[in-house]
């Protein structure tokens, strides 16, 4: 039992985990010994689908050794990794490993021993995202997929190989990132890179397709719940509670006799939104994540409009976007080559938006504003910010760099910042978490 | 009711679901420890078949609560029969108002929805909440109880608990994600697209006048389909379709030069069937190019 206790240690730096997890997981153990331990354990610790590969790492740390660490995948990447993409070799020069399922082990163990020499080497403590670049660099595998890449278009391959090809792509990618984790844990003696690597607490810049799908699936919520508010108001109804005060006047007409309780519903409020979206480079990453927020939002606000800016506004009409908002980075990048020198100047657009937008925006809208507040040394204009919080409800500032940053000399949000209602880091999930929160107070 | 996840697995089977070894442990978890199964995954990959056909084997009799936006405790748990309330009062003029206030809230005039009906019932039962993630929530919190306790708080009654513990079938199709509290109270067992043996194997069982052949075929072509960066990708139910679509048209095999009509069984947005039509003619080039080699 006791390795049990040193695995929920672990998970704890990471999960939550109750008193009542343990001791059923510890009554279960003793119930039935006939089960797999691994299987029973992650049934009834984990609760959350996507936790599932950190439970799986964990016990592959704790209970196989750092060399073993070649197949810390789950079920799903072990699934895609039994067929090969066409026989090509891993690795520099010629001698690469080949890729058949049945050499699959021996891939695994010799990428895994060739990936912890380089990482002696590079001894990456911190920045694990740029570790597992260098490596996959070093160890040949973008080479390789470029490789895969030509011979699909020169019909040397089939689509179908490229696929499988891309797949074994990401599940060695996946694994190395592990073996990087792993090895970073190991070397600082200490858990934290554990969390620092859980997905919401991950810059939304360096997110896994897989992730970001769990991030979407959070922000889909949160936009639901940031913009739906029960409002004061009711409206009479067939449904929802009772109107006691409605029914009594309708006895009262009828000599004290009631044929039919009287309900009511609460009206929620449907205000609207004005999202101003800094798309200079520096942004670009998280910008995605917002658009995604104002496609959910979408549906329960009255009225959505959302400008895009760098040194001059930009508005798209009718959010035209569809769900992988493929559509809007094609306008995105068509407008910015046009009409933008490609350095913010937050000054001009909200002089620009003062000007131009304001005069048609309601006084119990909100403005989100996204960016970074990097205005490349040009006067800052506070002014309009200040006639612009006059005129609307509320003024957010959603800023994805890390606070000191903040007061960086090219930064002027330390200025716009006391003509904000709220300004927020919104650079990983947890902060969009915490976000709405605070919103919704 | 089972001594083990293998016999849980060959019940189901029988009643033809076929569930995998992992998911039959996770499963025979939560009925061993009586805890409530909250099945999640896309729509399609047969998380409602599943408790139906776990209420067919365990012989309970199923108790089904679909969840929408909206869903309060009086089309969940219990209502008042106002109607019924009203005409008492009418009768009762002559008699006292202590007499009347406590026989309106008594059980005579208590409607029990769905999970209250679970609750109170003298049969065991399986209680399916379908769809959760479409619920308030708020709803979801109300709940908590349920699911711990198994258990509800009326004001006018008091506490209810069960007679008999139903077995609790929570589903969601993860358009949204729930509290840490809820998901504490449940076993959590994640559905995914089956493996290629897998979809033959229940396409050979759902549809056996199908050619083995053609079976093999679709079940193949949907993985490869499922591949695509697609807004949803084919479920269980679909490839079903698609395979008894083939079937109708008489065909014995999958012949991507023949799908033309077909597909629309398959992907339900217009957008996903562009770039499977897209894909299809460079598997039918790559094809033609393979047959000339």
């Amino acid at each position: 039992m006791v390795h049990i206790l040193q695995l929920i240690t672990a998970l704890r730096q990471a999960l939550p985990l109750s008193t009542q997890d343990v001791s059923e997981t510890m009554d279960a153990r003793v119930r039935f010994p006939f089960l797999p331990e691994k299987d029973v354990l992650r049934t009834l610790l984990i609760h959350r689908p996507e936790d599932v590969p950190t439970f799986d790492f964990i016990w592959d740390l704790l209970f196989g050794d750092l060399q073993s660490l070649s197949s810390p995948v789950t079920p799903a990447h072990r699934d895609k990794r039994n067929s090969s993409p066409g026989g090509l070799g891993f690795g520099r020069g010629t001698g690469g490993v080949s890729l058949d399922p049945g050499a699959s082990a021996a891939l695994q163990s010799s990428l895994t021993a060739q990936a912890l020499a380089l990482l002696e080497a590079l001894n990456p403590l911190e920045n694990q995202e740029e570790a597992l670049k260098q490596l996959l660099g070093a160890l040949g595998l973008y080479a390789w997929l470029n490789s895969q890449a030509l011979s699909c278009q020169r019909g040397e391959i089939s689509s179908a190989a490229w696929d499988t090809a891309q797949e074994e792509f990401l599940a060695l990618q996946f694994a190395l990132s592990q073996v990087i984790q792993a090895w970073q844990i190991k070397r600082a003696n200490s858990w934290d890179h554990l969390v620092q690597q859980h997905w919401r607490y991950r810059p939304l810049l360096n997110l896994s397709p897989a992730e970001k799908r769990l991030v979407q699936a959070a922000i889909r919520q949160w936009g639901r719940t940031l913009a739906v508010h029960p409002g004061s108001r009711f409206r009479p109804g067939s449904r929802g509670t009772l109107d006691i005060s409605a029914s009594l006047r309708q006895a009262a007409r009828r000599d004290g006799f009631i044929f039919q309780p009287a309900r009511k519903t609460r009206i929620t409020k449907v205000p609207e939104l004005v999202v101003l979206c800094d798309v200079s480079n520096s942004v670009a990453p998280y910008v995605e994540f917002l658009l995604y927020l104002v496609l959910k939002l979408r549906s329960h606000f009255r009225r959505i409009r959302l400008f895009l800016f760098i040194d001059t506004l930009f508005e798209i009409q009718n959010l035209p976007f569809d769900p992988d908002l493929s559509e809007v980075d094609t306008i995105i990048e068509t407008w910015a080559h046009k009409g933008s020198s490609g350095f913010s100047d937050y000054g001009r657009v909200l002089r620009e938006f003062a000007d131009t937008v304001l005069p048609g925006v309601s006084a119990r809208s909100t403005l989100l504003i996204l960016g970074d507040g990097k205005n490349n040394y040009r006067p800052p204009q506070t002014e309009y910010l200040a006639l612009i919080q006059e005129k609307v409800r509320r003024v957010i500032w959603l800023n994805p760099l890390e606070m000191n940053e903040w007061y960086d000399r090219d930064n002027a949000l330390s200025q716009y910042r006391e003509h904000c209602t709220h300004v927020f880091r919104c650079r990983t999930l947890h902060d969009l978490q915490i976000i709405t929160r605070k919103l919704m107070r | 009711m089972w001594n083990s996840p293998a016999e849980l697995s060959q019940a189901l089977s029988q009643q033809g679901y076929l569930l995998g070894s992992e998911a039959a442990i996770t499963l025979f978890l939560a009925l061993a420890l009586e805890k409530p199964c909250l099945l999640e995954g896309p729509a399609g990959v047969g998380k409602t078949q599943l408790a139906l056909s776990l209420a067919e084997v365990s012989g309970r009799h199923l108790i089904r609560l679909q969840c929408y936006e909206g869903l309060d405790t009086t089309k969940a748990l219990y209502d008042w029969d106002y109607a019924k309330q009203l005409l008492r009062l009418q009768l009762a003029k002559g008699s006292g108002w202590n007499e009347v206030k406590t026989d309106l809230f008594s059980s005579e005039f208590l409607l029990a929805r769905p999970l209250l009906q679970a609750l109170l019932s003298p049969d065991p039962a399986l209680l399916l909440i379908d769809e959760l993630d479409k619920s308030d929530e708020e709803f979801e919190s109300f709940l908590l109880e349920l699911l711990a306790e198994f258990q509800v708080t009326i004001p006018e009654l008091g506490t209810l608990k069960a007679k008999t513990k139903p077995l609790v079938i929570l589903t969601s199709n993860n358009s949204r994600d729930f509290s840490d509290a809820l998901r504490r109270r449940c076993v959590q067992l994640q559905l995914t697209y089956p493996s290629l043996e897998q979809e033959t194997a229940i396409l050979r069982q759902k549809c056996p006048e199908i050619a083995d052949r053609l079976n093999q075929d679709v079940a193949e072509f949907v993985a490869k389909v499922r591949k695509l960066p697609l807004r949803k990708l084919p479920s269980v139910s679909e490839s079903l379709d698609f395979a008894r679509a083939l079937h109708a048209l008489r065909e014995d095999s999958l012949d991507l030069e023949r799908l033309v009509g077909t597909l629309g069984i398959l992907l339900k947005y217009p957008q996903d069937l562009i770039k499977l039509e897209e894909r299809l003619r460079r598997w039918q080039a790559e094809n033609q190019k393979n047959q000339g080699r």
